[in-house]
């Protein structure tokens, strides 16, 4: 699973910190998420969803899309 | 990009963090294989500047692979319970191989009990608190800690059959926390 945090978080000019605070994780795992190495549970990709305004499937996406 | 008085600053921190682990670390290994008041100052001493020397040469960007952000709260009940449970441990250890009357060595071990059951009561605590990914590290490491304590632990019993080793209960919590603390590196090294 693929993920467009590192990009929608850039455009939005927001620490990976900021966004650890806003979603109530640390900066440790929204690293950790962006990276790939962390997949995210469903409470948290839906707090992403929300702070992001976008839908879940696009700020993840499956690997064979 | 850190300025010059920064890295400075992650030096001299990283000399002192090493030393006083060191001193720490010096001081209850030779405390515990050796009688004379002497050698344990020498130990401690030898310790801090092992320490130093090793923080000496540790970047302050590895520590973002240790470093887990507490809650202020936790972490000061983390540091009174920690300090307790040592600086009591310390007292059982050192009125034990003084010769203290056993009614203090007793009082003194059961308080250090005591103070380790309420670390434990902190550290579930902390880890209630802390997101997914860190449970996971936490987790990770308690694993490996485990696995590497066994393998050190059968060594040391098959090295036992063929010449007797001294060794307490005491060099086993260390061994266990010392393995714990290696897995602890490697699982957060994995997600860095």
């Amino acid at each position: 699973m693929k993920n467009r945090l590192k990009v929608l978080r850039a455009e939005r000019n927001w620490s990976q910190e900021e966004l650890g605070k806003m979603v109530g994780v640390s900066r440790q795992a929204i690293n950790a998420i962006e990276r790939g190495k962390f997949h995210p549970a469903l409470p948290l990709a839906f707090k992403l969803s929300d702070v992001f305004e976008l839908p879940i499937e696009e700020i993840f996406i499956r690997d064979n899309q | 990009m850190k300025s010059q008085s920064e890295k400075e600053y992650d030096s001299r921190a990283s000399i002192g963090v090493g030393a006083s682990l060191g001193a720490v670390v010096g001081a209850l290994l030779t405390e515990v294989f050796v009688e004379s008041s002497l050698l344990v100052t020498g130990g401690s001493l030898l310790g801090a500047v092992l320490g130093g020397i090793i923080g000496s040469r540790i970047k302050s960007e590895a520590y973002q692979y240790l470093w887990i952000e507490y809650s202020k709260a936790i972490a000061i009940k983390l540091f009174i319970s920690g300090s307790a449970f040592v600086g009591l441990m310390l007292g059982a250890v050192y009125s034990a191989k003084r010769g203290v009357a056993p009614t203090i060595q007793i009082l003194l071990m059961s308080a250090a009990a005591l103070a380790f059951l309420a670390l434990l009561v902190v550290l579930g605590q902390t880890i209630a608190q802390l997101d997914d990914l860190l449970k996971k590290i936490l987790l990770e490491s308690l694993s490996v800690g485990l696995g590497l304590s066994l393998f050190v632990f059968m060594i040391l019993g098959l090295f036992n059959i063929v010449y007797p080793i001294q060794a307490d209960w005491l060099l086993a919590a260390v061994i266990m926390m010392g393995a714990v603390l290696v897995g602890r590196v490697a699982v957060a090294w994995k997600y860095r």
